[in-house]
């Protein structure tokens, strides 16, 4: 949606109001819509190092915390509260093994599923870190996928995953089978440029377009239903939207990875405000990809800051 | 009119407001794909109305400088997160990327436009505005090239095997002979690990800069693609000259890293040619090598070495020395090459032995090895032996040991040892000896490290490259050999010996050795004396007749050597000597203290073994005069030499330290009337010696010069071997032991045991008086029971004997083992005997008060005695010790000693006593010719003794000795009443007693002439 305002009529008050105020050039700005919310910790390092470059998180159903430790090529698991409970992973194409991961998910059993990119498949554990299956996620003409992020629908089971070698969103079921598919690069409704994080929610897949630079909604049947957000710099805009979450009241969480803000819109996919602490915005250092827990707490991975900080948002 | 004006002016505003918003509009569409990065060209932050979400700042100051926003690290990492593409290994390792925000350094050659390769009508690599490298001097996303093999990343220029560094760094690409690594060379064997980590190569496995560098993500400084912490970058690809410490360093042949060094100082010249130290200053490949803009034609070496190995010396500058010495191969013989093939004038003077890199051995070795043994000496001898350059310097077949454990030492010494992989150990006792322990083949002369020689020049002692000198005092022998150092100023000192030991001037230790070309154990420097073992030819070769020590001859009967410890019951091993064997020690002697003396194998090298020998050297140690703390020396160039000194290795007192070391049974002696000094003090041995003054082994033995067997030391008596007449030297008429002879009739000497029992544990001797076996001429001898040097058997250390009043009995008496109470002694022999312990005839049975004629008891004479005496009998029969009774012949009389009225046995006397004494038997056969015959009952002569044709007596139906023939053991202990099958008779034998004269009738007639009527009616009885 646009801020560009249109004049409502033509009544002569307004005109000149107007005039005067362009002849003086003293036009207000409308300040940034902010919206409040609590810094409750960061998680930041293991008890033998410091994270690097993490860029996904996602929560378990008991809020168990599992964290793209990218940099380190390994998922670290915590407690609600952040306590570091173990990892799992080191660099490697073997089994349990990962090259450059990105996104993750957990599904309603507690299965976490990792978007191990660089070996071109998704690779799934148990809530324990154990290995229970992998899958591969192909490209065009026979050549590896990229998967850049994967999501599970608690409602059909279905395993979506972005893949950005070819600009699609591929559709898997529970056993890594794919289905299917829809997208290719573009502009257009069913088109993306380079699809990037991925949310499944009450029956609708939420897609962060990062170069469209706009989130998509689609239902899992892949018929298209909604965007949120517009190109561009001003409150309401994304120019790096990377990551996608939505709190228990339905409101949508967008991370800007450039402008280092998390802008806020609600069910009806209008902007409300932008993430606050105090009486600014709260500026994040690179973030990526967000989670929000049953909780109401809001997980971020900011990348350059080498932690994910959490917020409790109400 | 006017409000016309002003309504139209407003349309007209309006109006333009909304075609400018709109044209506005049309312009940021069209510019969107540049403000993908373009960012500040979006029109939203020159808005009035509202505020963006980031400020409008299109060249902001940042670390790096003043530059556009689009080349801002943040932007770029906006796609290379990952999400669109992926440059995450660049943030993850962001310390060690090209460097941005610098200004290019002199060493650095930007491109002018005429030098650009692919644009030469541009700038090709801008700076930013500050005049600094930024992301965008490389990095444009209107690359010239958009193919990824040409221009994967937004390069300004093509990449094609590191094309790009070039540019700027043109300089390092010019080889070793333009002083940097070889690049566009091929590597055989790429590491795996290098690709793992981001290391690229060219086509054909070539070598470019990013094998080595990672431009973003490095791991080191210098954008290195790993750590290069002592080199170990250098090392993935140069392996085979990677050694990660000094073992490993000798193992491969190359020059050490990772090490540091106390004696080597890395000067600050090469730290100034740009040589690096590892982080605690250890010595890396960096040291001497420099992979870019090291000196030209150098090897990428810090410093050329070419020639005249100037590197090499610049550190091992005491090394550097050799340059003017006879191991200076230029000197040596200027045609000789190394394994390279190289001539020293090629080399240099270090690496004609040493190569830096693949070299034969430890220490670098340049030289081919052809020795096996200790490695460093191996090194030598590859000049050093037959047909190499250095021949005519070769140390003989007998030399100073090599490769002994310094440890031996049992301290540490200032010479050097070398461990098995060749590294020097210092003060540690840890490493072998070696050629290089003595010599240091980079000086000359110890004592002018700059003193210079040439081959031809004289040597001696003072110099040979020798690591202290050894003149005179032979100061570098005794680094080591400290405890031979008291030979100075006694007899073996050579000082003190006469002019023909002084020939050639030798130094202390040179006159009896000779560290190479030796003439035999020992490294002798004398001619050893043949068929001795090889110690004892050595000392023999000065203490013959004609040598330097013929005043100190040892004679015909000598202390052996040559024989094993092992005779006289220890064991010798690395843990010291054990009194019986280590799996079973002798538990009486349990806690004896003694001294491992050394022993010698059949080579003469010192042994620890079991099987090692006794030799001069063991008792005698010809570096130290006496063995006390300050061992004497002047007194003892003159003194003559007793048993506290003469070079021995224990103080040999009264008590016999020395003697009892080894003969540790024979030290009770002292504490016996066999010690002359307590029962005859002024009685002298064979050399004069008196009793009082000398030890008292030597009242009778001496260990040298002695008069017989056994080291006899003093005159003979009279008797049948020399064992006895050793004895009867004093236990005779006029002797010192006139008092305690044996008698006339005593117990036989020089019988066979198989008289006897057949076998015995006592020792038999030879008519030498040597100890020798029964089937070898052996035969009972004084010795055979008697122990002369322990007065009680049963308590050796008992001082009851050390008194000549004092009367010795059955148990004590010198014997080998106690005779009393149940007579072991004679039993040891006499086993057919033995039988009679515990039976009616063990009086202690049977009559244990009764004495006999030396009125001793049974407890004081032991069993046999009471019948039997050993010595100053009565009677010769049987050397029978009681008084006889009544009876037609000997035998019947002795039995009735006891058997008869008024005696012990008088309740065993028959009542028909005996067999008609006219009636004579005889046994026939073949087997009776031959003598008395086994199994038959025994006949006797009028002597008493067993015949074949003689009377029939007591012991013909009885032996007195078995109280049953049919079971073999000791009685009871009882007076138990017999039966036909036991009562000692012989009814065992091979015909039944009787029947053996009488046949099948004899129970018939024993019937019949048992009886008491008819007995009297026969005219044998009447």
């Amino acid at each position: 949606m646009s801020y560009r305002n249109r004049f409502p009529g033509t009544k002569l008050f307004s005109i000149v109001f107007l005039l005067l105020l362009a002849t003086s050039n003293v036009i207000a700005k409308q300040a940034i819509p902010l919206g409040k919310v609590e810094h409750l910790f960061d998680i930041q390092s293991t008890p033998d190092s410091t994270l690097s470059l993490p860029s996904d998180i996602a929560v378990a159903s008991d809020n168990r915390v599992y964290v793209v430790d990218s940099g380190h090529h390994r998922v670290l698991a915590y407690g609600p509260d952040g306590k570091y409970l173990f990892s799992f992973g080191k660099r490697g194409q073997n089994q349990s093994e990962f090259m450059w991961p990105l996104g993750i998910a957990v599904d309603k059993t507690g299965l976490v599923y990792v978007a191990d990119k660089e070996n071109h498949r998704i690779q799934v554990f148990n809530r324990d870190g154990k290995h229970q299956f992998s899958f591969a996620v192909g490209g065009k003409d026979g050549k590896p996928g990229t998967p850049i992020d994967v999501a599970v629908s608690a409602k059909s089971g279905l395993i979506f995953v972005t893949e950005n070698s070819q600009h699609r969103i591929l559709v898997f079921d529970a056993d890594g089978t794919k289905l299917g598919g829809w997208g290719k690069e573009g502009v257009q409704e069913r088109q993306f440029r380079y699809p990037g994080s991925i949310l499944v929610q009450d029956g609708h897949v939420y897609i962060v377009d990062i170069l469209n630079t706009i989130i998509k909604i689609f239902d899992e049947r892949s018929k298209f239903v909604y965007t949120v957000g517009e190109w561009g710099v001003l409150p309401g805009q994304f120019y790096r939207p990377k990551g996608v979450a939505i709190d228990s009241k339905g409101s949508i969480y967008v991370s800007d990875s450039y402008m280092d803000v998390v802008e806020v819109f609600n069910k009806g996919y209008q902007f409300t405000h932008i993430l606050a602490t105090g009486k600014e915005k709260h500026k994040f250092h690179a973030p990526a990809g967000i989670a929000i827990d049953g909780r109401d707490r809001l997980y971020v991975a900011e990348m350059l800051s080498n932690k994910v900080s959490v917020f409790k948002l109400r | 009119m006017m409000a016309r004006y002003l309504l139209l002016s407003s349309f007209l505003f309006i109006t333009s407001l909304w075609i400018s918003d709109n044209v506005e509009a049309r312009s940021i569409a069209g510019k969107r794909e540049c403000a993908i990065c373009h960012i500040m060209w979006l029109g939203d932050f020159q808005r009035p109305d509202v505020t963006p979400l980031i400020p409008y700042d299109p060249n902001p100051v940042m670390n790096t400088g003043k530059q556009d926003v689009v080349s801002n690290e943040r932007n770029c990492f906006s796609c290379h997160d990952g999400f669109v593409l992926d440059s995450r290994f660049v943030w993850q390792n962001k310390t060690y990327s090209h460097p941005v925000g610098v200004v290019p350094s002199d060493k650095v050659s930007m491109p002018t436009a005429d030098e650009a390769q692919l644009r030469p009508d541009l700038n090709l690599f801008p700076l930013n505005k500050d005049g600094k490298i930024y992301c965008g001097t490389c990095h444009s996303a209107h690359g010239v090239d958009w193919k990824q093999d040409a221009s994967p990343v937004f390069l300004r220029a093509k990449n094609i095997e590191s094309s790009i560094c070039l540019n700027c760094h043109g300089n390092r690409s010019t080889g070793p002979k333009g002083g940097n690594h070889p690049i566009r060379k091929k590597l055989e064997n790429i590491p795996p690990e290098l690709v793992d980590k981001g290391s690229k190569f060219g086509k054909g496995n070539i070598i470019i800069c990013q094998s080595c560098h990672r431009i973003h993500g490095g791991r080191d400084n210098k954008v290195l693609v790993a750590s290069n912490k002592n080199s170990a970058l250098c090392g993935k690809c140069h392996s085979d000259r990677y050694a990660k410490d000094r073992v490993e360093s000798t193992k491969m042949g190359t020059h050490p890293v990772n090490i540091t060094s106390k004696k080597v100082k890395i000067p600050q010249e090469i730290i100034e040619r740009g040589g690096k130290l590892g982080d605690k200053g250890e010595i890396i490949c960096q040291t001497c090598h420099r992979p870019h803009l090291a000196e030209k034609n150098a090897a990428i070496l810090v410093k050329k070495n070419q020639n005249d190995s100037s590197l090499c010396r610049t550190c091992h500058v005491q090394e550097g020395r050799i340059n003017n010495t006879k191991h200076n191969m230029g000197l040596q013989d200027k045609e000789d090459k190394n394994i390279r093939g190289q001539k020293v004038s090629q080399s240099g003077v270090c690496s004609a032995c040493h190569l830096p890199h693949n070299g034969a051995g430890p220490r670098m070795w340049a030289r081919k090895i052809t020795s096996e043994g200790e490695k460093i000496s191996a090194l030598c001898l590859s000049c050093h032996s037959k047909g190499k350059v250095a021949e005519h310097k070769q140390v003989g077949s007998i030399s100073h040991p090599l490769g002994r454990n310094m440890s031996r030492l049992g301290e540490a010494v200032k010479l050097p040892g070398f461990t098995d992989a060749g590294l020097k150990k210092v003060g540690d006792m840890k490493g072998k000896v070696s050629c290089a322990s003595c010599h240091n083949p980079h000086q000359w002369d110890p004592n002018n490290l700059d003193k210079s020689s040439k081959p031809g020049d004289p040597s001696d002692a003072t110099n040979r490259f020798l690591r202290v000198a050894n003149k005179g005092s032979n100061a570098l022998c005794r680094s080591c050999h400290k405890d031979k150092a008291d030979i100075k100023g006694t007899k073996h000192d050579v000082a003190t010996m006469g002019p023909s030991a002084k020939k050639g001037n030798p130094g202390l230790c040179e006159t009896c050795h000779l560290v190479h070309k030796g003439k035999g154990p020992r490294l002798w420097a004398r001619e050893p004396v043949k068929g001795v073992d090889p110690i004892s030819s050595i000392c023999l070769s000065c203490h013959n007749k004609k040598g330097l020590g013929k005043k100190k001859t040892i004679g015909d009967h000598s202390h052996p050597v040559n024989a094993p410890l092992s005779n006289l019951g220890i064991t010798s091993s690395t843990e010291g000597w054990i009194i019986g064997t280590k799996k079973k020690p002798d538990e009486k002697y349990k806690n004896w203290k003694q001294e491992a003396l050394p022993l010698f194998d059949t080579k003469g090298r010192k042994t620890t073994t079991k099987d090692g020998q006794v030799t001069c050297a063991s008792c005698h140690d010809p570096h130290r005069w006496s063995a006390s703390s300050t061992p004497l020396k002047g007194a003892a160039l003159t003194a003559e030499g007793d048993a506290k000194t003469s070079f021995l290795r224990i103080s040999n007192s009264q008590k016999a330290e020395l003697c009892i070391n080894c003969h540790f049974d024979k030290g009770a002696v002292a504490l016996s009337k066999h010690n002359l000094a307590i029962t005859a003090p002024e009685e002298k041995n064979t050399i004069g010696q008196k009793a009082k003054d000398v030890v008292v082994c030597f009242n009778c033995h001496v260990p040298h010069n002695a008069g017989g067997a056994k080291l006899w030391g003093r005159g003979f008596g009279p008797g049948n071997d020399k064992a006895e007449s050793m004895c009867r030297e004093c236990h005779q008429d006029g002797g010192i032991a006139k008092n305690k002879q044996t008698g006339e009739i005593s117990h036989p000497l020089q019988a066979d045991v198989k008289n006897a029992g057949g076998r015995t544990k006592l020792p038999l001797f030879n008519k030498k008086g040597e100890r020798s076996k029964s089937k070898k001429g052996g035969r009972v001898s004084c010795p055979s029971c008697h122990d002369p040097h322990q007065w009680d058997p049963a308590d050796p250390l008992s001082q009851a004997g050390a008194d000549a009043k004092v009367e010795g009995g059955a148990n004590t008496s010198f014997l080998r083992m106690p005779a009393a109470p149940d007579g072991a002694l004679c039993a040891d022999c006499h086993r057919d005997q033995r039988w009679v312990k515990g039976t009616d005839h063990d009086l202690r049975v049977t009559a244990p008060d009764t004495k006999n004629l030396r009125d001793e008891t049974v407890q004081e004479s032991g069993i046999c005695q009471q019948c039997h005496t050993v010595h100053n009998a009565k009677q010769a029969l049987r050397l029978w010790a009681r008084e006889p009774g009544l009876g037609q012949d000997i035998n019947e009389q002795m039995c009735r000693s006891c058997h008869d009225e008024g005696l012990p046995a008088e309740q065993k006397v028959p009542v028909m006593k005996n067999h008609p004494a006219e009636v004579q038997a005889q046994i026939l056969g073949r087997r009776a010719r031959r003598g008395p015959v086994r199994g038959f009952t025994p006949l006797f002569g009028e002597n008493g003794r067993t015949a074949h044709t003689g009377v029939i007596s007591c012991p013909t139906c009885h032996n007195p000795h078995r109280w049953s023939p049919v079971v073999m053991e000791y009685g009871e202990g009882e007076n138990l009443e017999g039966n036909s099958r036991n009562s000692f008779l012989r009814n065992r034998s091979k015909l039944a007693l009787c029947s053996n004269c009488h046949g099948m009738d004899a129970l018939f007639r024993y019937k019949y002439f048992h009886g008491k009527s008819s007995r009297k009616k026969h005219q044998l009885y009447r």
